[in-house]
C-alpha cells in the first residue's frame, strides 16, 4: 500500500476523505431493491451472473431487462472498487470527486441524510483516533473476522477474489454469520 | 416460528434456483397441498406470513456490481424500491407504502437545528471518551501502560446507539433517563435484529426466521414507544413525547435541539404516532445505528491493518481541533 497524502489542501476534508476512502476499501454493504417498473440496465461485472439477455463478448457487458417484482442486489463493495469510477481503486486518494462515493454506510433510502451520516462518522472516528499508539490487540480472538460472501448455488458455491465483493462477518461467539463486524479489540495509550 | 417445522431449510438449499420465495408455502409445508395448507393456516391465523405464489413465477434476482449501474439504480428511487427480505409478507413496519415518499421528503423531515454538527461532535466526543475510559482494561505492553478495549462492541456500537436514541427519544436507560426500558446492549441488539430483517443476506434458508424475528423486535420496541407516549407515564421519554405532541418543545439530556422536534416532524409526516414509529423512526434508527457501526469498524480495521501507514497522519489530524474544522464540516 502506497501512502498518498499529496492532496492535503484542507485538514478537515482530508480527515473526512480518509473515512470515505477507508469505508470504500473495506466497508462493503449489499442493498436490496425491488423493481417496480420495467427497466433496462447495462452492467459490466467482473464475474459471471445469471439472467443475461445480451452478452457482448468483447467487453463482457450484459444488459438486463428487469420486470416489476424482480429483485436487484447492489454489491456496493465491488462497485466501490470499480476502476472506471475510482482509478487505482486499491489506493487511498483524497481528491476523488465526492459524488462517486455510493453510500456512507447507511442505505440512502433510510439514512438521516448524507451530511448527517458524514458528520457522525467523522466525529466518532476522530474521537477514537485522537488517542496515541492505536493498534490492534495481540492474540487470537482479535480483529474483524470475515469471509467473502457467497451465494449457495446448489452443489457449487460462487467463489470470489478477496475484497472484490461483499464480506460476511463472524458473530462475536463465532457460531454464525452476520452482515456487519461484531468485534475488534484494540489497545491505545490514554490521551490524558 | 413455523411451530417447529424446518422443512424449508432442506427445500430451499436443495433447490436454490427453483424460484421459491424464502417464505413460500411450497418450501415450508411441502407435504400438504396448498389448498389444504390455506385452510390450516387460515384457522391458525398465520396465512399472511407465507407466500402462496407458485414456484418459478418468473421473478428474477440480479446482482449489479459495476459502479455505473449501481449509481443509476440508487438514484432511481421510483423504479427501484427498498424491500423487506421477504416479499409478500405484510409490511408491518409500514415501509411498503412509504418507500415512495421517503427520498423526496427526507431532506425536509430530518430536522437539523442550527449548529447541529457541533452538537453531534460534542456528543460523540464525550461519549467515546467516557466509554474508552470506562471499558478500557489497563494492559502493560512492553513496559508501556496501555488500555485494551473492544472498539466495535463496547465503543462504536454503544456510541451510535446513544446518539440515535437521543435523536429519536428511544427508551434507552441512561443516567439522565433511568426509567428507560432497554439497556444499551439490549437496544442495540433489538435495532440490529430489526435491521437484519430487511438487509441483504445470502443465506436463503434463514431469511424467513430473520424476518420473523425482525418483526417481533420491531413490534416490541415500537409498541413500547407508542404505549409510553400514549399513557403519558412518568418517564422522561413520555414527558418529552407528550410535550412535543402538545406543542411545547421538551429538551433531551445531551442533544437538546434534536429529539422532540425531530419526532414531531415524523409524527406530522405520518399523521399518526403509530405511523411515525413503525414507518420512519424504527427503520431509520435501526439502519443508522447498524450502518454507523459497520462503516466505522470496517474503516478502523483498514487503518489498523493494510492502511496503517496513514495512521500517524490521521492521529495528528484528529488532534487538530479548530473552529474552522467544525464550520467546514457543517457546511
Amino acid at each position: 500500500m502506497i501512502l498518498l497524502l499529496d492532496h492535503r489542501h484542507d485538514l478537515t476534508n482530508t480527515f473526512d476523505g480518509s473515512i470515505l476512502e477507508g469505508s470504500r476499501l473495506r466497508g462493503g454493504i449489499g442493498l436490496v431493491r425491488q423493481v417496480s417498473s420495467p427497466k433496462t440496465i447495462t452492467d459490466n461485472p467482473p464475474v459471471e451472473i445469471r439472467n443475461p439477455v445480451t452478452v457482448d463478448a468483447v467487453s463482457a457487458t450484459k444488459t438486463f431487462l428487469l420486470k416489476p417484482g424482480d429483485r436487484v442486489i447492489l454489491d456496493l463493495a465491488s462497485a466501490s472498487l470499480d476502476p472506471e469510477a475510482f482509478p487505482d481503486p486499491e489506493l487511498i486518494k483524497l481528491d476523488r470527486p465526492i459524488e462517486s462515493y455510493l453510500a456512507c454506510g447507511v442505505d440512502p433510502q433510510e439514512s438521516l441524510g448524507t451530511d448527517m451520516d458524514r458528520v457522525v462518522a467523522t466525529s466518532i472516528f476522530k474521537a477514537i483516533l485522537r488517542h496515541r499508539e492505536l493498534k490492534r490487540a495481540i492474540g487470537k480472538r482479535v480483529g474483524v473476522k470475515s469471509f467473502p460472501t457467497t451465494v449457495w448455488d446448489g452443489q457449487v458455491g460462487r467463489s470470489r477474489l478477496e475484497f472484490e465483493g461483499l464480506r460476511t462477518y463472524l458473530t462475536d461467539d463465532e457460531r454464525s454469520f452476520q452482515p456487519v463486524p461484531s468485534s475488534l479489540r484494540i489497545v491505545f495509550v490514554d490521551q490524558m | 416460528m413455523n411451530k417447529g417445522h424446518v422443512f424449508h431449510k432442506l427445500v430451499l438449499r436443495a433447490f436454490p434456483n427453483a424460484g421459491l420465495a424464502p417464505n413460500s408455502i411450497y418450501a415450508h409445508f411441502p407435504l400438504v397441498v396448498p389448498s389444504e395448507n390455506m385452510k390450516i393456516h387460515q384457522s391458525l391465523g398465520s396465512a399472511g406470513r407465507y407466500s402462496w405464489d407458485k414456484p418459478n413465477n418468473g421473478k428474477e434476482q440480479v446482482v449489479f456490481r459495476s459502479h455505473k449501474s449501481v449509481k443509476a439504480i440508487l438514484s432511481d428511487n421510483e423504479s427501484f424500491q427498498r424491500v423487506s427480505s421477504i416479499s409478500g409478507s405484510a409490511p408491518k413496519l409500514g415501509l411498503g407504502d412509504r418507500d415512495n415518499e421517503m427520498p423526496s421528503t427526507k431532506q425536509k423531515f430530518v430536522y437539523k437545528p442550527e449548529g447541529w454538527a457541533k452538537e453531534i461532535r460534542t456528543f460523540c466526543l464525550s461519549k467515546v471518551e467516557e466509554l474508552l475510559r470506562e471499558r478500557g482494561v489497563p494492559r502493560e505492553v512492553n513496559g508501556q501502560s496501555t488500555h485494551e478495549v473492544d472498539i466495535v462492541r463496547d465503543v462504536i456500537s454503544v456510541t451510535a446507539t446513544h446518539l440515535v436514541s437521543s435523536m429519536f427519544n428511544l427508551p434507552l436507560q441512561t443516567s439522565a433517563n433511568p426509567d428507560g426500558k432497554y439497556s444499551e446492549v439490549e437496544l442495540f441488539d433489538l435495532l440490529y435484529t430489526i435491521f437484519a430483517g430487511s438487509s441483504f443476506d445470502p443465506d436463503v434458508a434463514t431469511a424467513f426466521a430473520r424476518r420473523e424475528k425482525s418483526e417481533e423486535a420491531a413490534q416490541q420496541v415500537g409498541s413500547n414507544i407508542v404505549a409510553t407516549a400514549k399513557t403519558g407515564g412518568l418517564s422522561g421519554l413520555a414527558k418529552r413525547i407528550k410535550s412535543l405532541m402538545h406543542g411545547s418543545a421538551g429538551t433531551g439530556p445531551s442533544l437538546p435541539s434534536f429529539g422532540s422536534l425531530l419526532v414531531r416532524q415524523l409524527v406530522d409526516m405520518a399523521d399518526s404516532l403509530d405511523g411515525a414509529v413503525f414507518g420512519f423512526l424504527l427503520p431509520m434508527a435501526s439502519s443508522s445505528v447498524v450502518g454507523y457501526t459497520a462503516l466505522l469498524s470496517s474503516c478502523l480495521e483498514y487503518y489498523l491493518g493494510d492502511g496503517i501507514a496513514h495512521l500517524p497522519d490521521l492521529n495528528r489530524l484528529a488532534n487538530t481541533d479548530t473552529q474552522d474544522a467544525d464550520d467546514a464540516l457543517s457546511r
